[in-house]
């Protein structure tokens, strides 16, 4: 631990965590989109330790972040504060805005731990169980994960299998690694190594979310966020003393809603608002400004981010869009998500563990010095961010490999994220698809391989079983509840809306 | 703005822009998958290089037939009920707004710009034009291309010793 406590690792760190806050409590700038950008400049950094540094403070840190405009101006600064617009904006209203703000952070922090103690107590025993799969159960938790980000990400199932198999498509693209046969390569040797991860991301949430905000056609010149500065921790914290029982739920319920692959921070945050409603003694004060719909949703989220990494580090299913680009990530230095992690990367797991400890600490003082600092930077105007994440995007495509097909790759990612979006197509699924697209292939042909062509071991091995099973339910699951809720006539208190 | 959690999401209609790209992108796909040439692994139980990809492009081909049909079963129905075709194909929707497709034709020619002029003057200039066609007056834009383009060289060049593009015309940037 005293050497995560070195300036090389904390500098960056904490650089990047006030990157990620800025990011985040920019409307129309995703949590996504900061770590999308950050991977380019940590790849920079001699100690790979510090890269991950980088890239965990920014995920936390930019979550957090999105609560600032969710409270300011109801414009949640990305989709997994959507939940706290409703009492914290509320809150803002009623004059109360250092407050709601205030409790939004201790309530993120402490999520956020809680989460992280959960992720470091269960991710090595989940391993130990994970030991007993083989290509057969990996090829189904392959499946499972697309179809679960397709089911979950918001709009048509269908539409979103459709980008989970847009993005195994592209994941062939480049040398078949079982029989050395090139695939869609069309003789340039770019495409031999195939389509970089890293540029396609950045397209699919850098620049196509500036494609997007452009053409709402809001005013560009108005600044972001009106920036308020009443701001008394002490008294957030005593509520927050008060509130105890809503904060451990809400990370519970955060941590395992952040562990479904596919379902992130913006669903764990509605989740843990949702619960808070049907369990409250006074459920008609949620909505109107109340503090435990600061907490919940803000406990969860953080909780989320933690929750995300128990499937990535097990199994290497991303539990999120944020998680899948850190495996992309994390690949790079030899680091190989699965249950022998745990055992062949000892060191590095125990460095992630530590690195997101110290980030739910550092995110307090950050987050003040968020509040007082970037009062005057969140005054800019859009047109400015927007043509800086341009530009970002451009260079940070282009830094990977100095190559500038890569910067024509992001390019026309962006472009396609900004049709697919358009037309209601989820592109999470589709990055899921592009990281889990080599495992699903691989495990399957290696398990024909074994069965010597015969299908039927991966449906009756037991744990083959259970996820086909599961796999079915969460594909038919949603239609039935849809179905379950509209015969009696739902309450509008049990709908849990989308981000 | 988030939406009502009380209003109802917006309609998701059937594309024939989605539907058609999805068809062709998919068949295209399939045809080149089923060109590439089989080679298994060892005995013919692996079902080789082409089965996934060709597999993948066949599901999405048939993901575009389904929203053609979905779209054709929509038209019929508002035929029956005597109203107006209200899936005609709306040129102006098949483009995205103008401003939007500045900003995307900008980031397309950056590319070959700054494979020709370099960083510096190619960066200098798609910040303007951003700026620009974003409403900006010309102190922001030039204050704005001035800042970002010393804050990546720093960052990038000086910090980070990455080689950014110096062009064709080898301008010493």
């Amino acid at each position: 631990m005293t050497e995560l406590l070195q300036p090389q690792i904390l500098g960056p760190l904490i650089l990047a965590m006030l990157f990620g806050l800025f990011v985040g409590a920019t409307p129309g700038l995703t949590a996504t989109m900061a770590v999308a950008l950050i991977v380019p400049i940590s790849f920079e950094l001699d100690n790979p330790t510090a890269s991950l540094a980088m890239i965990i403070g920014v995920s936390f840190a930019a979550i957090f972040a999105g609560d600032i405009p969710a409270i300011y101006l109801r414009i949640p600064g990305t989709p997994a504060s959507a939940a706290t617009t409703l009492d914290g904006h509320a809150m803002a209203r009623q004059g109360r805005a250092g407050h709601a703000l205030s409790l939004a952070l201790f309530s993120s922090c402490l999520g956020g731990l809680v989460g992280v103690l959960i992720l470091m107590f269960l991710a090595p025993q989940l391993a130990k169980f994970a030991l007993r799969f083989s290509n057969f159960e990996y090829f189904w938790l392959g499946i499972l994960g697309l179809s679960l980000s397709a089911a979950v990400s918001g709009g048509s199932t269908i539409k979103g299998l459709l980008a989970a198999a847009l993005g195994m498509l592209l994941s062939t693209v480049g040398i078949d690694l079982v029989s050395g046969t090139p695939r869609f390569t069309f003789g340039q040797s770019d495409l031999m190594s195939g389509v970089g991860f890293i540029p396609v991301m950045i397209g699919l949430f850098g620049l196509s979310e500036v494609l997007r905000n452009v053409a709402r056609g809001e005013s560009m010149s108005a600044p972001s966020v009106r920036p308020d500065d009443h701001i008394r921790p002490l008294h957030s914290l005593l509520t927050l003393l008060r509130h105890k029982l809503t904060l451990v739920r809400a990370s519970i319920v955060g941590t395992f809603t952040g562990a479904l692959p596919g379902a992130g921070a913006d669903i764990a945050a509605w989740a843990a608002y949702g619960i808070e409603k049907k369990s409250a003694r006074n459920p008609e004060r949620l909505g109107k400004g109340d503090e435990r719909g600061v907490v919940a949703p803000a406990g969860a989220h953080n909780a989320a981010v933690a929750g995300a990494w128990i499937p990535a580090l097990v199994f290497g299913i991303p539990g999120d869009t944020v998680t899948a680009i850190v495996i992309g990530a994390v690949l790079v230095y030899n680091l190989k998500p699965g249950p022998l992690i745990f055992e062949q990367s000892a060191a590095q797991v125990e460095a992630i563990f530590g690195i997101a400890l110290i980030t739910q600490l550092l995110l307090l003082p950050c987050g003040y010095l968020a509040f007082k600092t970037f009062g005057g930077i969140l005054r800019l105007p859009r047109n400015l961010i927007m043509t800086a994440v341009v530009v970002f995007s451009v260079v940070g495509a282009f830094a990977l490999r100095n190559s500038l097909f890569d910067v024509g790759i992001m390019v026309a990612a962006g472009w396609v994220g900004y049709f697919l979006e358009s037309r209601r197509i989820p592109v999470a699924p589709l990055i899921l698809g592009l990281i889990l697209g080599p495992m699903v292939e691989e495990n399957l042909r290696t398990g024909l391989i074994k069965s010597q062509g015969a299908f039927l071991p991966f449906v009756t091995r037991p744990i083959c079983l259970v996820l086909w099973l599961l796999l079915v339910l969460s594909l038919v699951g949603p239609r039935i509840a849809r179905l379950l809720r509209k015969a009696p006539g739902p309450s509008p208190d049990t709908l849990i809306p989308r981000a | 703005m988030i939406p009502d959690p009380d209003s109802p999401p917006p309609p998701d209609r059937p594309s024939l822009a989605l539907g058609t790209a999805l068809v062709a992108f998919g068949a295209m796909a399939a045809f080149l998958a089923a060109r590439i040439p089989y080679r298994p692994l060892g005995d013919t139980s692996d079902p080789g290089p082409r089965a996934f990809p060709l597999l993948l492009g066949l599901f999405l081909a048939a993901g575009g037939l389904r929203e053609l049909i979905e779209l054709r079963e929509a038209q019929r129905a508002a035929a029956a009920r005597g109203e107006p075709n209200p899936f005609l194909p709306n040129p102006r929707s098949l483009f995205p707004p103008r401003a939007t497709l500045s900003v995307g034709l900008a980031a397309i020619l950056y590319v070959p710009a700054i494979a020709w002029l370099g960083f510096i003057p190619s960066t200098i200039l798609l910040v303007l034009g951003l700026m620009k066609g974003l409403g900006a007056t010309w102190r922001w834009a030039v204050g704005t291309a001035i800042t970002l383009v010393a804050v990546i060289h720093l960052l990038f060049a000086t910090l980070f010793r990455v080689q950014l593009p110096t062009g064709l015309l080898g301008f010493p940037w």
